[in-house]
C-alpha cells in the first residue's frame, strides 16, 4: 500500500541495477519500503543494489531481458505475484550504446530502440494494468533531456528516451487520476553509464534526481525535470533556430 | 468509475471498485456473501486509510436507520449505527439526555464510534465510547450476531477498526443532563511542565482537555490553555437560556468551498495562528457557561476545514505514553516543531482506565495529538523515529487517526493484536472484511 505520506511500501525495479533508480529506491526505504523486486539482465548489478538497500527491506532478483520483450509480462506476472500490491514502479532500464558505431548498424539500431523503448513500453502496459484494477499505484518512469530535443551526437538514444517519453505522457493521461505516473528527465547525470564522458553543464547525481523524483511525486506533478533549471534552458533550445542549436557544441 | 475515497486527512486515497450506501441489514448481509473484500464507512471522520478499500466495496453506512428507541427511564439507547453523533443529540438532548462519551466532532457514526472506540474530554473518569455499551448487533460474513460485553467477538469489535464485520446496532446508556450547556473554566499554562501540572487536576472535573500551543519553542514548549468543564445545572444559567435550558441548535459559520494552496498552512501562518489562539485564550481565562458546540465540537463550525490543508492532505499524529514517560511527549513536540513541520491544531489530555477492546486505542497515560502537513520532506522519517520511542516506552499510536505506522511495530503496541486476528478469522474465515490500513499494517496477513 502507500502511506499518507506518499511512500510506497512494495517496489517493483525495472532495471534493477540503475543508479538512478537505486537512489530513488534508498529514499523510499528511508521512508517505510518493505518489499523490493530489481527485474534486469544482469544480476551482479542488481545484488549491488540489494546489498546498498540493506536487509532490513525484503528484497527479490527477477531476471528480466528487455531486448526479448516477449519476457516482461510473465516476469511482472511473477514480481508481482511476490510483492502483493504494484505500489511503486520505477522503469530505469535504457542503454546508453556507443553513438558513432551504433548508428552504422541496423541491427544495433533496432537493438537500442527495444530496449530502450519498445520493453519499457510494453513493461508499462503490463504494469499499467495491474495498477489499474488494483486501484492505485505510483508509476516513475526515467526519460532524459536527450529525448526532449533529440541531437546529433546521440540520437539513436535520445530518440529511445524521446518515444519512450511520449508513450509514458499519453499513459499517465489515460491512468489519471486512478494511479500517478512521473515522468523523470535528468540532465547528465555523473554514473556508471556515463563514466566515460565528459559532464555537460548543469551535470548531476543519481542523489539529486532522486530528490527532484520525490518532491515532484509528494506534488502530484506528471513531469519532472533534473536540475529543475533544465526545464527553462530546454524551452529556450528548443526554440532556436536550427542553424544555430546545431553550432552548441553539447 | 468510481470516485476516489480517502480519510479525513486526504491521504492516501484509492479506488474502490464500488461504492453503496445500504439502508437495510438483509442489503448489506448480501454484500457480505458477494465476490468483493468490504470495507465498512461510516461519515469518513477517521484520518488515515481505516474506511476505503482499493478495487473492493466501499460500503457507506449513514443511511442504515431503521431502528432509534431511546427507553426515557433508563436513558439506553438502541440505535441503528448509521445515525451520527450529532443526530443522535438533536434528538435526545431535548429530553435530557446526553452521549456518555464524544469525540472532538458530532459527524461521526455511532458504527464508527464504536469501531475505533472513540474516547472524549472525559476519557480520564469515564473510559472510551465503547465501555458505555451493553449490547451490540455485528452483520459478519457468517451471519448476524448479537454481543454483550465480555463476548470475545464484543471486544474485538469495540476499536476493532470494522475488520470483524458490519456493526448495525448499539445500545448505549446515556448521561441524564438538567442542561444543554457546558460550564467551563479555561487556564492559560506557560510551560509544558505548566500544562502536565495544572491537567494533572482533571479529577475534580468530567472534561479535561489542553490545546497546545506546538510552535513554542525553549522555555514556552508546552505552553497552552487547560480547559475543563462540566454540564451546567439548571441554575447557573443566565439570560435567555434559563427558559430554553435544552435547546440545541448547532451553528455553522460556513464551509471552505475548494482544497486551500498546498502552502497556505506553512511554518509561518501557522506560528502566527498559534500565538493568536493562545493571547486570546490568556485574555478569555476564566470560568463561563459556554454552548455544547463551542465546548466539544469547536471546529464542526467551519465545514470541510480538511480543505485548508490543500491537495496533499494531512496527518493526525495521535500518540498515547504510559504516564513516567513525559518527557517523551516534549519529545514529540520539540522535534516536530525543531523539523518544520508545523503543527495547525494540538491537544494533550490525559487517558484513565482501558477498555475491553482488543485493538483500542486509549490506555493509561497521556495523549498528544497533532495535525501536520502531509509529505513535507523530512516527516517520514521523523515519525517513523518517534514511534520507535513510542512503542519503547510502551505507548502507541491511534489507529483511527494514522496513515502511516510501520506495521513492524504493530504488535508491540497493540500486544493483544495476534488474538484479535484470531477472532477476526473465526468471524471471517474467508477475509471478506478487508481495508487499505489493514493491508499496510498487514493485519490477519491482508497484503
Amino acid at each position: 500500500m502507500i502511506d499518507g505520506n506518499g511512500y510506497p511500501q512494495n517496489v517493483l525495479v525495472i532495471g534493477g541495477g540503475s543508479e538512478i533508480a537505486a537512489a530513488i529506491v534508498q529514499l523510499l526505504a528511508a521512508g517505510g519500503m518493505q518489499r523490493l523486486a530489481l527485474a534486469g539482465p544482469r544480476e551482479e548489478t542488481m545484488a549491488t543494489v540489494q546489498e546498498r538497500i540493506g536487509p532490513a527491506v525484503a528484497t527479490r532478483l527477477f531476471k528480466l531481458d528487455l531486448s526479448e520483450p516477449a519476457q516482461v509480462e510473465p516476469v511482472i506476472g511473477e514480481a508481482a505475484a511476490w510483492l502483493g500490491t504494484l505500489d511503486c514502479t520505477i522503469v530505469a532500464s535504457a542503454i546508453l550504446g556507443d553513438q558513432p558505431t551504433d548508428e552504422l548498424s541496423p541491427e544495433r539500431v533496432a537493438a537500442s530502440l527495444t530496449i530502450n523503448t519498445v520493453g519499457p513500453a510494453a513493461a508499462l502496459t503490463s504494469v499499467a494494468g495491474r495498477v489499474e484494477s488494483q486501484g492505485f499505484g505510483q508509476i516513475i518512469v526515467l526519460s532524459s533531456v536527450a529525448g526532449e530535443v533529440v541531437r546529433r551526437r546521440n540520437y539513436l538514444y535520445g530518440a529511445g528516451k524521446a518515444g519512450l517519453d511520449g508513450f509514458a505522457l499519453g499513459l499517465a493521461e489515460r491512468l489519471r487520476p486512478r494511479a500517478s505516473l512521473l515522468v523523470v528527465r535528468p540532465g547528465f547525470v555523473r554514473s556508471r553509464m556515463t563514466a566515460h564522458l565528459d559532464p555537460a553543464p548543469l551535470a548531476t547525481t543519481p542523489e539529486q534526481v532522486a530528490k527532484d523524483t520525490l518532491s515532484a511525486l509528494a506534488a502530484g506533478r506528471i513531469v519532472v525535470w533534473s536540475p529543475g533549471l533544465l526545464r527553462w534552458v530546454m524551452v529556450a533550445f528548443r526554440h532556436l533556430p536550427r542553424a544555430i542549436a546545431r553550432k552548441i557544441p553539447f | 468509475m468510481t470516485q476516489q475515497v480517502s480519510g479525513w486527512g486526504g491521504t492516501p486515497a484509492s479506488f474502490p471498485a464500488r461504492l453503496t450506501k445500504p439502508a437495510s441489514e438483509p442489503e448489506i448481509l448480501e454484500a457480505l456473501s458477494g465476490s468483493l473484500p468490504v470495507a465498512p464507512r461510516g461519515l469518513g471522520r477517521s484520518y488515515g486509510d481505516a474506511a476505503q478499500v482499493a478495487a473492493g466495496l466501499v460500503m457507506e453506512l449513514t443511511h442504515l436507520k431503521p431502528t432509534f428507541e431511546l427507553d426515557e427511564m433508563s436513558g439506553s439507547l438502541t440505535v441503528s449505527t448509521g445515525y451520527s453523533l450529532g443526530e443522535i443529540l438533536e434528538r435526545v438532548l431535548p429530553r435530557g439526555w446526553f452521549l456518555p462519551v464524544t469525540p472532538g466532532t458530532r459527524f461521526v457514526t455511532a458504527g464508527g464510534a464504536v469501531a475505533s472506540d472513540v474516547h472524549g474530554k472525559n476519557h480520564h473518569r469515564d473510559g472510551s465510547f465503547s465501555m458505555h455499551l451493553s449490547a451490540l448487533e455485528l452483520l459478519t460474513p457468517s451471519g448476524t450476531l448479537s454481543l454483550s460485553p465480555g463476548d470475545p467477538a464484543f471486544a474485538a469489535t469495540a476499536g476493532g477498526m470494522g475488520l470483524t464485520g458490519v456493526i448495525s446496532k448499539i445500545t448505549v446508556k446515556l448521561l441524564p443532563v438538567e442542561t444543554s450547556r457546558i460550564k467551563a473554566v479555561n487556564i492559560p499554562t506557560r510551560s509544558l511542565a505548566d500544562t502536565f501540572e495544572v491537567m494533572s487536576r482533571d479529577g475534580e472535573y468530567t472534561y479535561a482537555v489542553a490545546w497546545i500551543d506546538a510552535t513554542a519553542t525553549g522555555s514556552r514548549l508546552g505552553r497552552g490553555l487547560a480547559s475543563f468543564g462540566e454540564h451546567a445545572k439548571i441554575d447557573e444559567l443566565v439570560g435567555g437560556a434559563i427558559d430554553q435550558p435544552l435547546a440545541y441548535h448547532p451553528k455553522a459559520l460556513g464551509t471552505i468551498p475548494v482544497p486551500a494552496p498546498s502552502n497556505l498552512l506553512n511554518p509561518l501562518s501557522v506560528r502566527l495562528f498559534n500565538s493568536a489562539w493562545f493571547q486570546a485564550g490568556v485574555a478569555g481565562a476564566g470560568e463561563k457557561v459556554t454552548s455544547l458546540d463551542s465546548f466539544f465540537y469547536p471546529l464542526d463550525a467551519v465545514g470541510s476545514w480538511n480543505r485548508l490543508y490543500g491537495r496533499r492532505g494531512f496527518l493526525q499524529y495521535q500518540v498515547v505514553v504510559p504516564y513516567g514517560s513525559e518527557d517523551l511527549i516534549e519529545t514529540v513536540i520539540g522535534s516536530l516543531a525543531k523539523g518544520g513541520h508545523p503543527s495547525f491544531l494540538t491537544v494533550l489530555k490525559r487517558f484513565g482506565a482501558q477498555s475491553a477492546g482488543l485493538l483500542s486505542f486509549p490506555k493509561p497515560g497521556w495523549t498528544l495529538a497533532l495535525d501536520i502537513p502531509a509529505k513535507r520532506p523530512g516527516l517520514s522519517e521523523l515519525l517513523r523515529e518517534l514511534d520507535r520511542k513510542v512503542a519503547a516506552s510502551g505507548g502507541r499510536v491511534y489507529l483511527a487517526k494514522d496513515a502511516r505506522l510501520d506495521p513492524n511495530l504493530l504488535e508491540a503496541m497493540y500486544p493483544d493484536l495476534r488474538k484479535f486476528e484470531e477472532i477476526c478469522r473465526e468471524l471471517d474465515p474467508e477475509g471478506v472484511m478487508a481495508t487499505d490500513l489493514a493491508r499496510r499494517l498487514r493485519i490477519g496477513g491482508r497484503h
